[in-house]
């Protein structure tokens, strides 16, 4: 019986294998060679802005605490290269102003001439945790400070 | 009734012998043509006039050569050299004739060539080289084999993907020609895709270094629906018996997945027969 049943799956491969399409008789053959050049190319959406609204002084500033916010804002970035990311804060005299990417462990960063973030090539949206300090003797009264960022390829 | 249909027998058959006046030898000639603008040695044939057959001139005419598919050669693809000029000859149409045996003359050599400028559809023609005066024929066989030659320009072609994601097509059109004389062939395009070319910086490990045959597509100039995807090779059909040139562009779908740089591969274009 094993015989019979080996005999017929060879038979039937033998039958799959001439009964497969034959391909045409090769006549020639030529090449044409594709080069295509992808530059440095990125995208930066603000998709809600990145700004921190308050009153100075704010609650627990006498017990010396910064103003914290998490989550603020959101962007998306999109790169085919390594990316760095300036950002300068706007309205933002007489305070300090630290940022970091919400849900990174990175430490804060001083949002000011120095300052700049880094990532690979790929598509990215994130929102931001910032923290505001007095830097002397700030007016007080509510305001607006507002992140503007450059984006660019490293 | 029975005496009358001999009578009739004997009369038609002594007067097919009388219109046998001359003799061919060979009686059969055959050429393969490999290639167009092939020089073809000429064929000696003798041409024998038969014992008391008259010695008036034999004069001999051009059938068209016709292919099994119907294409035809003209008669004038035919030449011969009779020897009673100093030049070759050919029949300009189906009712010009030649003196192949001058009067008088008992037998004469002639050479039988193809013209250089011979060639068509692939087929096999056969005609008749007849004297209908003489009674005799000579049985011509033409036989063009089948032939396909591919040319492909350039050899190189760019895309410049200068607004990032998005379809692009290549600056220069690829030309595809297929110089057949059958229809019976198919030219296929496929590609393994596209390769960054250098050495991605350390940082770039998880970047995509290569453009997938999914990415690309030929496009057909001159149909507008034709737009196919490389993930398969993609076919052209051979149509008519006089070849038939191509033009197509590789277009190319990118993401922001696809590292800054540059990438190169090769299309891969080839001549089948079917």
């Amino acid at each position: 019986m094993g015989a019979l049943f080996r005999s017929v799956l060879l038979a039937g491969l033998l039958l799959a294998v001439t009964a497969a399409p034959a391909a045409g008789r090769e006549l020639s053959r030529a090449a044409a060679t594709v080069r295509i050049v992808i530059p440095a190319a990125q995208q930066l959406t603000i998709v809600e802005p990145v700004e921190l609204s308050s009153a100075y002084p704010w609650d627990k500033l006498d017990r010396g605490l910064p103003l914290v916010v998490s989550d603020v804002g959101l962007m998306e970035i999109q790169s085919n290269a390594d990316w760095i990311l300036t950002a300068e804060a706007l309205q933002s005299e007489g305070f300090r102003v630290y940022a970091r990417i919400h849900n990174s462990k990175a430490d804060w960063q001083p949002v000011n001439a120095l300052s700049f973030w880094t990532g690979p090539m790929g598509s990215y949206e994130f929102s931001w945790d910032l923290k505001i300090e007095p830097a002397g003797n700030p007016e007080p009264g509510g305001r607006t400070i507002h992140l503007v960022f450059t984006l660019s390829h490293i | 009734m029975a005496a009358c249909l001999i009578g009739l027998v004997f009369v038609s058959a002594s007067g097919f012998a009388q219109r046998e006046k001359c003799v061919v030898d060979p009686p059969e000639l055959h050429w393969v043509v490999d290639r167009p603008g092939e020089d073809m040695a000429p064929v000696t044939v003798g041409v024998y006039r038969n014992p008391g057959a008259g010695s008036g001139a034999i004069r001999f005419r051009m059938t068209n050569l016709v292919s099994e598919n119907g294409h035809v050669l003209p008669p004038d693809c035919i030449e011969i050299y009779s020897g009673y000029t100093d030049h070759w000859q050919s029949f300009a149409s189906r009712s010009d004739h030649l003196v192949l045996l001058a009067s008088g003359q008992t037998s004469n050599e002639i050479s039988v060539r193809l013209s250089p400028s011979v060639w068509g559809p692939a087929g096999i023609y056969r005609g008749y080289l007849e004297s209908a005066n003489g009674g005799a024929a000579i049985q011509l066989t033409v036989e063009i084999p089948r032939r396909a030659r591919l040319v492909v320009e350039p050899s190189k072609i760019s895309i410049t993907a200068g607004l990032g994601p998005g379809t692009y097509r290549t600056n220069e059109k690829i030309s595809i020609t297929v110089d057949a004389n059958h229809p019976n062939w198919t030219v296929s395009q496929s590609t393994d895709g596209l390769k960054y070319v250098g050495d991605p910086k350390p940082g770039a490990a998880a970047a995509k270094l290569w453009i997938e045959p999914e990415q690309l597509y030929v496009r057909l100039e001159g149909d507008a629906k034709f737009v196919q995807n490389l993930t398969r090779p993609v076919m052209l059909q051979g149509e008519g018996y006089t070849g038939k040139t191509f033009t197509v562009w590789i277009e190319c779908s990118l993401g922001w997945e696809h590292l800054a740089g540059n990438y190169e591969g090769a299309i891969d274009i080839i001549l089948a027969q079917k």
